[in-house]
């Protein structure tokens, strides 16, 4: 058996133990799941509090639909699909609202500066659209083909790849200038 | 820029608080697991369900009039043990909703979308498409959030209904309401009546592009709108709130604050509903997808609301109390398929889905003000219920 294979069959264990109760394989697929969750669903709101929300209510339904869970799935796709849509539709609603809270940055905006390569990646994310952050941390973070993208997202696939190649052509030169 | 650099520098950037947002979170997780039950939980979550659905039973053996005092102790501010969240839509469709952010699609999977900045939305009929309001435009959007087209008008527009053909769209715009009819691409739009009353339209049931709608003086008008053809109107009344039709176009209600009148397809007036025969007034009607069986919520004494089953007929059989709930009841709509009733529950942020077959079967679905308010720093604003579109897509 593979690597990964067993690694799949680890995670059908953990779910099937957690669906039996067992707070300690919850607390691994937690372990395991939370920081990809809570760091994509960041990057795409670029609100502290927000994405520490977005995961935790994504965790919460992953826990309401545990018992229906189909164990033969993976359970990360899954997961990352709930948060980057409610991660979507935070990022909308709050420019709807056209709320600024005192501490994020502006939507669309420059956050405050820091040093470094990692720093300047979020700031670069923070000229593209939410859509277009969404897309990339998909592809780029949680590893999404375009195929599965547009069926997270309920897209097109060839508005995934257009938004993918706009989303790449703005991010390009920022990122260069930083280096 | 190359993948895998723009891969590492995601995986490496910087997110405030890591750390303790995981340990707060798992805190919030692993409490809810705790309250959650599990397979080997079961039976007691089976003894819960058998309670509730037994207080269910003794609340919808009251009759629908002459409810004692004593109602009100067995009415709770929320159904207890009411989903926390909404993860599937019984009976399937597709939701149409309305928060201050705009109009959202929520999918049979419970999960949502917004679509964005518009208001009151509704379906087209095989919900392809959305057609909503946004201050002076007319917007069609797919629910996936891609418009289609927007007419902008001179002033804001409002009350947009799609036709049950897919051809024709009506709407209100202006101050002194004038109502208009645009082609279903956007092209074609033009003045059917230039002082409509400011009360959404209602499209007969059918192929034919025939309109319902109300003038200022409450008289009910029907008008074949490719022709331009006033086809009857009523003797003027009070002001409708909200103008609907029976699935097959026989029956025509002018709901008031006062009361509801009842007309045929011919313009004739069967009977007038008094309040309905409820003690308050009525904030909400849906005519069953079959039949002439309709739904509708009214507020009673004491505070509370309630939903009650009526049939516009000229000697209606009497009514069948659905539902009692302390507070306000807000929107109503049925399934698709017709077997279950959504109800909204804002004085409880509840939402509740009864199966039409079986009043006694009730899903309560909890949090759904904040569901439809991300981010906002209060509780909310409960949403409206817009409407409840087809299976297909």
């Amino acid at each position: 058996m593979t690597a990964i294979g067993a690694a799949d069959r680890s995670e059908r264990d953990l779910i099937r133990a957690a669906q039996d109760g067992s707070a300690e394989a919850l607390e691994r697929l937690f372990r395991r799941h939370w920081p990809p969750a809570h760091r994509a669903a960041y990057l795409i709101v670029h609100d502290q509090a927000a994405a520490e929300d977005i995961a935790q209510e994504a965790f919460l339904a992953a826990i309401r639909a545990l018992d229906r869970f189909d164990r033969r799935r993976p359970f990360a796709p899954w997961l990352h699909r709930i948060v980057v849509n409610r991660a979507i539709d935070w990022a909308r609603a709050r420019a709807i609202r056209r709320e600024v809270a005192a501490e994020a940055a502006p939507e669309g905006g420059t956050p405050p500066h820091r040093e470094g390569p990692s720093h300047d990646v979020v700031a670069a994310l923070a000229q593209l659209s939410p859509e277009q952050r969404a897309v990339v941390v998909l592809r780029y973070l949680l590893d999404f083909t375009p195929g599965e993208i547009a069926d997270a997202l309920d897209l097109p696939r060839g508005t995934v790849n257009s938004r993918l190649r706009r989303a790449l052509d703005g991010l390009g030169p920022m990122l260069e200038e930083s280096r | 820029m190359s993948g895998p650099d723009l891969r590492d520098r995601l995986r490496d950037a910087p997110v405030p608080d890591e750390r303790g947002a995981e340990e707060r979170g798992w805190r919030v997780v692993s409490a809810a697991f705790g309250e959650a039950p599990a397979r080997h939980r079961r039976p007691a979550r089976l003894r819960v369900a058998v309670a509730v659905a037994l207080l269910a039973a003794a609340v919808l053996a009251i009759p629908a009039t002459g409810a004692g005092a004593w109602l009100r102790d067995l009415v709770h501010p929320g159904r207890h043990h009411a989903k926390p969240a909404l993860l599937s839509l019984p009976g399937g469709g597709r939701l149409l909703v309305g928060s201050r952010e705009g109009a959202w699609v929520v999918k049979p999977d419970g999960s949502k979308r917004l679509l964005g900045a518009y208001h009151e939305a509704a379906w087209s009929p095989r919900g392809l498409f959305v057609i909503a309001a946004r201050g002076r435009q007319l917007v069609a959007v797919e629910p996936g959030g891609r418009v289609r087209w927007t007419v902008t008008r001179p002033d804001p527009v409002r009350h947009p209904q799609w036709s049950p053909s897919g051809y024709r769209i009506a709407y209100l715009a202006g101050r002194v309401p004038e109502l208009r009819v645009v082609v279903g691409d956007g092209t074609g739009d033009r003045r059917l009546d230039p002082r409509a009353a400011d009360v959404p339209p209602a499209w007969k049931p059918g192929a034919a592009h025939v309109l319902a709608y109300a003038r200022e003086d409450g008289s009910v008008w029907l008008a074949a709108t490719d022709r331009h053809r006033t086809l009857w109107r009523s003797a003027p009344g009070e002001v409708p709130r909200q103008l609907a039709w029976s699935a097959d176009g026989r029956r025509l209600l002018a709901v008031g604050g006062k009361s509801t009148r009842v007309f045929d397809d011919r313009g004739r007036l069967l009977s007038t509903l008094p309040s309905t025969g409820g003690p308050g007034p009525v904030s909400a009607l849906a005519f069953a997808r079959r039949g002439h069986r309709f739904a509708l919520v009214q507020s009673g004494a004491g505070g509370q609301s309630e939903v009650v089953l009526l049939a516009a007929e000229r000697r209606p059989p009497p009514p069948r109390r659905v539902f009692v709930g302390a507070g306000a009841l807000g929107g109503l709509a049925w399934s698709p398929d017709g077997r279950w009733l959504l109800i909204g529950w804002p004085s409880a942020d509840q939402w509740l889905f009864v199966r039409s077959s079986d009043a006694r079967r009730i899903v309560a679905v909890s949090n759904i003000a904040r569901a439809f308010s991300p981010g906002a720093s209060g509780p909310g604003q409960a949403p409206r219920i817009a409407g409840w579109c087809c299976v297909s897509k």
